[in-house]
């Protein structure tokens, strides 16, 4: 553990959101979560849907609600005045990979916009330099959305957000929308990033399988509270809670390598530093 | 059945390949083509070798068209009461009614447009003001409404105008707050905010782009609304008057020939109903060129 | 669902006021009614004259309140022309406008619906084109030049049915039918729309396999799962035809509100024209109360805010 070196602190976090309807009562969407992702670190939260996972997201990367608590990325305090700047220590990369890039707008125009914005940070690299670190060749600048597949997009989401040198990626379901062979190229990825541009991640899913090969940690939600937090293995080893159990005993058959274990074996087997050929493109 | 909707349904979003884009241009040009050149001879009047559509010679009066007996070539269409040749009076007409159909529907677009955008994008207090006008507006009988201010304002092109733009513009804000909804909860959206893309940028660049295609869609359609509100009220004698002549207008006036000269009133309806009908397929065909999901009956 | 059309009702009664006070205001904010009921021609005395005795001689915010508190009371004013109020006298054209809207509304849905349910079964071939073309038709003809040509055929060259004004069932025909094409072209398409979007559920055809005969799916199944959003359009279109027929109402010379808006306006009776106005918002607002109540009977899930 970095504890002196943490790159993004939650504490105490309640997210309470507004009734909606005449009937409803406020929905305590995060109840006091409490947690922190050190340098080159991947931090997984588990949950089903409506755990609270995503509205604890979207606190984080301040788009989202704080309620109380608070949220330090990079030494900042994420809230109301969150300079540009700061904005850009924390990106993120979201499920649907298509429906996260503007469909009118090529890959080339976006990357200029964000360096339109971002001068001072986006300098250390050139469009190209950027694609191959994410595993793809340059002929895709030119291309909008829809002429991309899912893979290729989520591959262009990640390059944007890299450009932007974050010290934190909040990677929200980033392969759930995915075909299974192409979940195992994008994890593979971020582990790679993880290594090479020292990138801390905070993975937030509701597949245990994937989040046991890419997480060092991980924080169990459930009803918007942490009902269990440890390291990655002993938690799935020896759950502690009873939800924890219930969950990992609900992953479909493991006698067949899911792809999150693929992406594990490839991970160990990339060599240790230097950069490796770009991943074939999908 | 149930095994092909099970796969349907599966997260993985399935796109179009780019070569399906290109079906329905056939449709777009089927229709945009025709529409095009009636503009264009329209605009094209003053050039034509065609009679003064003023000029009255009262001893043609109420000839018929060239197909009947005492028609002849010099008035392909007949002439109306006053002798005046109907064909050129078409012609010439539609020059206005296009033009007015055009600024009216601009008139409209613009605000009603802004209007939805900062409805949907921003929500809370705005929303509920813009909706409120919406729902007011759209409640409003429309040719009634045209009526109480012709009636107090007087009959002038600009009044026209602003009338024609008051149909419309509810019709955009609310389409495209419809749209704004949606499209802000868009992941990409997220992203670029998250990426500190300021506000304003995000409306203008990426939002306006995103609904351009649904505004030509409303706008074309509109096109054919306008015309068809413009020659009514020409009709009722509250819009166009004499000596500028419009489609509408020149079904005023043939209404009181109806009974011995038919084409009078005829023609100038005919033209406006083939505009009106090649500017809907128009619009039909752009709908489901641009996103054949959503296409409509 | 009490407190559901309560809210309805408020918001309701708040467009009302937002219509009237923008229809007043674009009708009186600038342009002066005297000079245009008066001409050119008269003279700075008369026009003073008139506006004192209508109080437009007064500030427009105080003219604004006097016109609300008169709506509050239900009093929209007397007619310049007529000298009577102008309630009565829309009390008295009413029943022809609704006798011609009720028989436009009648055959719009005679002949709507089926031709939807028709293109429907028959989706994408030859027959659902042609009532593509003939919806698309009626909404692109303008009403009161198929009235014309309506009476130029049946009137003038057939003679089979009078042209105009209301004298007996048989001059209702020509302009009910006129009136009728524009809803009846929104009627069929919602209807098709709506039909093939019920008739790819997976529901029908589990009912298919269970050996019930497709004419009794499309008709009982089908039909329901369509009927709510072609009873909106059903009830939305009433409140439009209302209001909405005057091009027609003039080309027949019928006797309705519409006639009595042209005529009103020819008269330059600019407190009649706007009785009118207000009248036609209140329809129209009371109506769309009437279509939500009718949603929230029929659909649960709107009722409670779910949709």
């Amino acid at each position: 553990m970095t504890e002196e070196r943490r790159v993004l602190d939650v504490d105490r976090l309640s997210v309470v959101h507004r009734a909606r309807g005449r009937r409803g009562h406020p929905v305590v969407a995060v109840d006091d979560v409490s947690l922190g992702v050190g340098a080159g670190e991947i931090v997984g939260v588990v949950g089903e849907s409506g755990s609270g996972k995503t509205s604890l997201a979207m606190a984080v990367a301040g788009l989202g609600k704080i309620s109380t608590g608070k949220v330090t990325v990079s030494g900042t305090e994420v809230g109301k005045r969150f300079s540009r700047s700061a904005r850009a220590e924390i990106q993120v990369i979201l499920q649907d990979p298509h429906g996260s890039l503007d469909p009118r707008q090529s890959v080339r125009r976006g990357l200029r916009e964000l360096r339109g914005i971002h001068s001072e940070r986006t300098a250390w690299v050139t469009d190209e330099e950027l694609l191959a670190k994410v595993g793809l060749t340059a002929d895709l600048l030119d291309r909008l959305p829809h002429q991309m597949s899912g893979g290729q997009a989520q591959r262009v989401s990640i390059a944007r957000a890299l450009l932007l040198r974050p010290s934190l990626l909040l990677a929200d379901e980033p392969t759930s929308a995915l075909d299974v062979s192409v979940q195992a190229q994008i994890l593979r990825l971020l582990l790679e990033l993880r290594r090479t541009e020292g990138l801390a991640i905070l993975f937030i899913s509701h597949d245990l399988a994937v989040v046991r090969a890419v997480c060092d940690q991980v924080h169990v939600m459930l009803r918007g509270q942490v009902v269990e937090h440890g390291v990655t293995a002993e938690v799935f080893d020896r759950p502690a809670h009873e939800y924890t159990r219930r969950l990992l005993a609900a992953i479909p058959g493991r006698q067949t390598a899911s792809p999150a274990e693929q992406a594990h074996v490839s991970d160990d087997s990339i060599p240790g530093d230097g950069h490796r050929s770009p991943t074939p493109v999908l | 059945m149930t095994t092909i909707n099970t796969i349907q349904k599966s997260p993985r979003p399935v796109r179009k390949p780019p070569a399906v884009r290109a079906r329905g241009t056939g449709s777009v040009l089927a229709f945009g083509l025709p529409l095009a050149v009636i503009g264009l001879i329209c605009l094209a009047a003053p050039l034509l070798p065609l009679p003064d559509p003023a000029l009255q010679t009262l001893g043609d009066a109420l000839q018929p068209p060239v197909w009947m007996d005492g028609g002849n070539w010099s008035h392909p269409l007949g002439t109306d009461h006053l002798g005046r040749d109907v064909l050129s009076r078409i012609v010439h007409g539609g020059q206005l009614t296009f033009v007015i159909a055009i600024v009216g529907m601009l008139a409209g677009a613009i605000p009603g447009t802004l209007a939805g955008l900062v409805s949907g994008f921003y929500r809370g207090a705005a929303d509920a003001v813009i909706s409120r006008f919406v729902e007011a507006q759209l409640a409003l009988p429309f040719i009634l409404l045209a009526i109480a201010i012709i009636a107090s304002r007087g009959r002038s092109l600009a009044v026209l105008i602003l009338v024609l733009a008051l149909i419309g513009w509810a019709q955009y804000a609310r389409v495209v707050r419809a749209e704004t909804l949606s499209l802000r909860e868009r992941p990409f959206v997220l992203g670029l905010r998250c990426a500190g893309v300021p506000t304003l940028r995000i409306l203008l660049r990426h939002m306006l782009p995103n609904l351009a295609g649904t505004v030509l869609v409303l706008t074309t359609l509109q096109i054919g609304t306008v015309i068809l509100a413009e020659s009514a009220l020409s009709f009722l004698g509250l819009g166009v008057v004499s000596p500028q002549i419009s489609w509408g207008a020149m079904l005023a006036d043939g209404r009181d020939q109806l009974s011995h000269a038919w084409w009078v009133a005829a023609f100038p309806g005919l033209a406006i109903t083939i505009v009106v009908l090649l500017v809907n397929l128009l619009g039909d065909a752009m709908r489901s060129w641009l996103d054949p999901k959503k296409r409509r009956y | 669902m009490i407190r559901f059309l309560a809210g309805k009702a408020v918001q309701g009664i708040a467009t009302l006021i937002i219509a009237v006070s923008v229809a007043f205001f674009l009708a009186r904010g600038t342009g002066n009614p005297v000079r245009e009921m008066l001409g050119d021609l008269a003279s700075a005395e008369q026009v003073a004259q008139l506006n004192a005795q209508l109080g437009l001689d007064r500030p427009l915010s105080v003219q604004y309140l006097h016109f609300l508190g008169d709506l509050v009371t239900g009093n929209l004013g007397d007619s310049l022309r007529y000298g009577s109020s102008n309630l009565e006298l829309i009390q008295s054209r009413l029943p022809a406008s609704i006798q011609l809207a009720a028989a436009a509304m009648f055959i719009a849905v005679l002949f709507g619906v089926p031709l939807g349910i028709w293109a429907a079964l028959r989706e994408g071939r030859l027959a659902d084109r042609l009532a593509s073309a003939v919806a698309l038709a009626g909404q692109s003809i303008p009403l009161f030049w198929l009235g014309l040509m309506l009476i130029l055929l049946f009137a003038v060259g057939l003679g089979w049915l009078p042209a105009g004004q209301s004298t007996g069932f048989s001059s209702l025909i020509l302009p009910a039918v006129t009136l009728s094409t524009l809803p009846m072209a929104q009627i069929a398409r919602l209807t098709r729309s709506s039909m093939s979007e019920v008739l790819g559920e997976a529901f029908l055809s589990a009912a298919q396999a269970r050996g019930i005969p497709r004419w009794r799916i499309v008709l009982i199944h089908a039909l329901q799962n369509a009927s709510l959003p072609v009873i909106t359009i059903i009830a939305l279109q009433a409140g439009t035809l209302l209001s909405g027929a005057i091009t027609v109402e003039f080309v027949f010379a019928w006797p309705g509100l519409g006639t009595l808006a042209t005529q009103a306006v020819q008269t330059r009776d600019f407190s009649l024209i706007q009785a009118i106005v207000v009248f036609g918002a209140a329809v129209f607002v009371v109506v769309n109360l009437i279509v939500d109540l009718l949603y929230g009977v029929l659909d649960p899930r709107i009722r409670d805010g779910v949709a």
